[in-house]
């Protein structure tokens, strides 16, 4: 009877929480697609004014429910100096989502070298993987198989892992459901790192 | 120095801050939990060159931060002191107080100098934006 109860309880209060961090370098639109996310999956959400956004020299947080599972966001300060402090936070990450500003093209190899970084990592090890082809709105910017092209030397060291790559516009909101729904079926389908059991508050 | 406390209203885009402005001597700082209820952000203020004294700063904050009534409280770190030479980096501090810890909390760190009135501003915008966006 206390089974029958506490799996009761559980279902109805209950929610299964997984961690996804957003990475990538500064003033790729990392806490803009966080702030578009959060608006886009919560209704009584009023978000910031996306052209108020400035850099992160910190971490912005934020909570959404796709169904019964909900994802738990860390938006991380991009600048070089403070891609040291990515590491701290992959051992309890369940995803990554790495947002790459398609209009920097100069910046390209830089943004490369620092997703090397990460997918070599092994505390991230099995871990899906969503890159975001960010500022698809801007018209001049490159397309998603110039992005994978500039990437294909990384190709072999992304391992045994969901990765999908998405054109967006944390802007104008395009691509970011799509991307959502992809994270939310591959964290739930990564038996290797189990969800939080967190109670709705 | 404050020995005991300061309160003042400031109003800044049109959101009025009540704003307590703490003693932080040893002796001072058991006060500080009087004045957490309500509090929608945390601005801590550290001196970045005193590598000697940031230990302390950081375990006062990581007791602060497990207060209950500050459970929701946005954390800005003010890294002052910026105008001098041997100051410390954003990362160096954030390394330093112990930051990455906070999983459940949105942080932010800014570099300010209070003497030449640099930084000020930008974090003041950035927290009126960060209070009107919160959850």
């Amino acid at each position: 009877m206390y089974t029958l109860l506490s799996g009761l309880y559980k279902y109805m209060f209950q929610r299964d929480e997984y961690c996804i961090l957003i990475l990538g370098l500064d003033n790729a639109g990392k806490t803009t697609f966080l702030e578009q996310t959060k608006t886009r999956f919560n209704k009584n959400y009023k978000g910031m004014s996306l052209s108020k956004i400035t850099t992160t020299v910190g971490l912005n947080i934020g909570t959404i429910d796709v169904g019964k599972t909900r994802l738990m966001f860390w938006d991380l300060g991009g600048q070089e100096e403070l891609q040291s402090l990515w590491d701290k936070y992959y051992a309890e990450s369940h995803g990554v989502i790495y947002v790459i500003d398609s209009t920097d093209e100069e910046r390209l190899s830089e943004s490369k070298r620092a997703f090397e970084k990460m997918i070599t990592s092994e505390a991230l090890e099995g871990v899906p993987i969503l890159v975001l082809a960010n500022k698809q709105d801007v018209e001049t910017c490159l397309s998603i198989p110039d992005i994978k092209t500039a990437f294909s030397d990384c190709i072999n060291k992304i391992g045994k892992r969901d990765c999908l790559t998405q054109a967006c516009s944390a802007l104008t909101g395009k691509g970011v459901n799509e991307g959502i729904e992809w994270m939310v079926k591959c964290v739930v389908r990564n038996i290797h790192r189990p969800p939080r059991k967190k109670d709705i508050t | 120095m404050a020995i005991g406390f300061n309160v003042e209203t400031v109003t800044y885009k049109n959101l009025k801050f009540q704003v307590w402005d703490l003693g932080g001597q040893t002796s001072i700082r058991p006060y500080w939990r009087c004045y957490y209820s309500n509090t929608d952000a945390v601005i801590y203020v550290v001196d970045s060159c005193d590598r000697d004294r940031i230990g302390t700063s950081k375990s006062e904050l990581v007791a602060m931060l497990e207060e209950e009534e500050l459970k929701k409280a946005i954390l800005v770190v003010f890294a002052n002191k910026q105008d001098m030479e041997q100051a410390m980096t954003p990362t160096e501090m954030a390394n330093a107080l112990g930051l990455p810890a906070l999983k459940d909390r949105k942080w932010q760190i800014f570099k300010t100098s209070a003497t030449k009135g640099t930084g000020l501003d930008e974090a003041m915008e950035w927290l009126v934006e960060a209070l009107k966006s919160r959850q």
